[in-house]
């Protein structure tokens, strides 16, 4: 879909190109007189509005602390259909994927720094009562610095407010290769940072052996379910902390993960400082 | 990890001898096997000689008939009152349990639980019941919330889990926990769970005693678990609901001695050990090579079978050795404690098979069978919460 001259000067953008389809939106890069290189996001019609917009007062609570900053957002018609945009700011670098894709297994000081930097992304959508549920490699940009930056709070929970499932749902949205298996019964009042942490660390298991413990060997959905359900993931055989802690957090039974994102704050920059320790 | 004293029957003069020996002790009184006055008056003994007590309202079978606990002020029957819905009652009881806990000076309160055969909304209710009423009246010392398990709970892993789950909205500081099962229990999962339920409790900071326990649960000292408590007859040693039931007066006893060995972790019964002597090897079997005033007698030079040791003094011996290997359970870190069970029951094994070369063998309650579930209780516990327990012990 081209944006017109007219919706172009409306949102106060120039130079809109396409990025990316993504399920629910196209994605274009944008330079905005105010803020520079901006993406902006139009919201396919017949989308879930309820779930959108809860996603932009996420991110607006949330004000770019380690996720994009929303600058923009509002109602745009375009061909005499009217859409939702959202204007973020636009994160310069990779999407982990991509990233994975060219490095292959990443070292483990890395996979160290990038679960410090989620783990503390975690504590702080903690803080403010909220569960991402849906982390996985397409939803981390890997920035030219090396930081990593969480993305797409399509799913987002908001734990203050009601949510948007349907509760008698056999199934909670989910990327279910990615989600715990709480997240995928749609248990919904045993969803909390924990499952956030599940997910983050079975991204970790990737990077470091390079393909997804419950994904590997299936033929179908049905299977990975059941290997998610059962816990049946092949351990890393390294015996150091970081193993550990991807471990206890990748665990089937949420009581037996970190009890909190807090604690697996301090747990994981523990590790972290060890590391640097052994390496100096 | 320390050892509590479970109560039972004729158990008064070992507890005031052992709490007198050791120059401390918590018992934990026992409704089933004291009247309100002996309670009073025991507790006051108990308190000259530097004892704690904790009061157990033993409401695990509400139906139980037997004499001694129906009689009781804070006794009652949730089929003649409309328990989950009359308040005025529950607080009544709970008040007339106050007044047992405040007249035995108790170190802390146990909030009483029916015993859960499953976990589902209506055993959750009774326990939210129990919990918040307590919250409101017990407020002059810490409160244990009663976790009475049925074995089919606890051989039920993802039940273990649900109450760990669901713990986390208990107004409490510990937890008493109550598992039914048989002595030396041989199910594969029954400790494994146990020591999972300790230890997921634990890692809530709450503080864990587990009830009606035998040296099987010396184990449950890498879970972190506070104390153990155990008595001198099986059933204090294990917990079958049928005990509160009036006992029946066909049943045949079936008593006999049995001495309890430390490094075997297992019990000999009197023939076995004469068998020993008449091998020579009778000395092998002191504990860990020394004897004490309790079994002086059976290392004495004579045949066991021809000395006067009888249930007192193996009943006293258990208690006090088991109160030694409590306090030496736990280490400094979790790795120095579970290698520490690993080397115990390594030991234990190797020593068994070695008195069998000797031609000393106790089939009934050895440990030679259990080693195997003891190690596995170690082996979950550093692959399932291992990490969380490292950084908390």
């Amino acid at each position: 879909m081209t944006i017109n001259k007219e919706t172009m000067l409306e949102l106060n953008l120039s130079d809109v190109k396409i990025y990316k389809e993504a399920g629910q939106k196209i994605v274009y890069t944008a330079n905005s007189d105010d803020h520079g290189l901006v993406v902006l996001k139009i919201i396919k019609p017949e989308q879930d509005l309820a779930r959108i917009i809860r996603e932009i007062e996420i991110l607006k609570t949330l004000n770019g602390i380690r996720t994009s900053n929303i600058l923009d957002d509002g109602k745009v018609v375009l061909n005499d259909v009217e859409y939702l945009y959202i204007i973020e700011s636009f994160i310069e670098g990779d999407e982990l994927r991509d990233y994975l894709n060219k490095s292959g297994n990443i070292p483990f000081n890395e996979v160290c720094k990038f679960l410090q930097m989620m783990v503390e992304t975690i504590a702080i959508l903690e803080e403010h009562n909220l569960v991402h549920r849906d982390i996985k490699p397409e939803n981390v940009m890997r920035t030219a610095s090396g930081d990593y930056i969480l993305i797409d709070f399509g799913i987002a929970r908001d734990l203050s407010r009601t949510s948007l499932t349907d509760s008698a749902a056999a199934r909670g949205p989910a990327t279910v290769i990615y989600a715990p298996i709480e997240q995928i019964d749609n248990l919904k009042d045993q969803i909390d940072s924990r499952t956030d942490l599940y997910s983050v660390c079975l991204v970790a298991y990737e990077m470091l052996c390079g393909f997804n413990p419950f994904s590997e060997g299936c033929d179908n959905m049905m299977q990975v379910m059941r290997k998610i359900d059962q816990g049946n993931f092949t351990r890393i055989e390294d015996n150091n902390d970081l193993i550990e802690f991807i471990h206890t957090n990748l665990n089937r039974h949420r009581t037996r993960r970190s009890a909190n994102a807090k604690d697996a704050k301090d747990w994981i920059d523990e590790i972290a400082s060890n590391l640097c320790g052994e390496e100096t | 990890m320390d050892l509590y004293l479970q109560f039972g029957h004729g158990m008064m003069g070992y507890c005031k001898e052992l709490i007198t020996k050791w120059g401390e002790g918590t018992v934990i009184l026992s409704p089933r096997d004291l009247t309100g006055d002996q309670t009073k008056k025991f507790s006051k003994e108990l308190s000259s000689i530097n004892g704690n007590t904790l009061f157990d309202p033993q409401y695990y079978n509400p139906r139980a008939d037997h004499e001694k606990l129906t009689q009781w002020s804070h006794w009652f029957n949730d089929f003649d009152t409309a328990l989950l819905s009359d308040t005025n009652y529950i607080e009544g009881r709970l008040n007339a349990i106050k007044n047992i806990n405040d007249y035995c000076n108790t170190s802390a309160y146990i909030i009483p639980s029916q015993i859960c055969e499953v976990v589902d909304r209506f055993w959750i209710e009774s326990q939210n019941l129990f919990i918040d009423k307590a919250s409101q009246l017990f407020f002059d010392k810490e409160r244990y919330s009663t976790l009475a398990l049925s074995f089919d709970v606890l051989t039920d892993e993802k039940s273990i889990e649900k109450i760990i789950d669901i713990s986390e909205k208990w107004d409490v500081d510990g937890y008493y926990i109550v598992p039914e099962g048989q002595y030396l229990e041989d199910d594969s999962y029954w400790l494994i769970n146990l020591a999972q339920l300790v230890a997921g409790l634990k890692l809530k900071n709450k503080k864990v005693i587990i009830g009606y326990s035998n040296h099987q649960m010396l184990s449950l000292a890498c879970a972190n678990a506070d104390a153990i408590a155990s008595g001198s007859f099986l059933n204090v040693r294990s917990f079958n609901a049928g005990k509160f039931d009036k006992p029946d007066p066909n049943a045949i006893s079936r008593r006999s001695t049995w001495y309890y060995c430390p490094q075997a972790m297992s019990e000999y019964g009197l023939r076995a050990l004469d068998r020993a002597f008449d091998n020579k090897v009778i000395d092998k079997l002191k504990p860990y090579g020394k004897t004490n005033e309790y079994v002086d007698i059976l290392f004495s030079g004579a045949r066991p079978t021809s000395v006067k040791f009888g249930d007192r003094l193996a009943f006293k011996h258990y208690l006090n050795t088991l109160k030694q290997q409590c306090l030496l359970a736990k280490k400094d870190t979790f790795e120095n404690t579970i290698e520490h069970h690993q080397k115990l029951s390594d030991y234990a094994y190797d020593f068994i098979r070695r008195l069998e070369v000797d031609g000393v063998r106790e089939r009934n309650r050895s440990f030679k069978d259990l080693v195997d579930l003891y190690q596995d209780v170690l082996f979950k516990l550093k692959k399932e919460r291992g990490g969380l327990l490292k950084r908390q012990w």
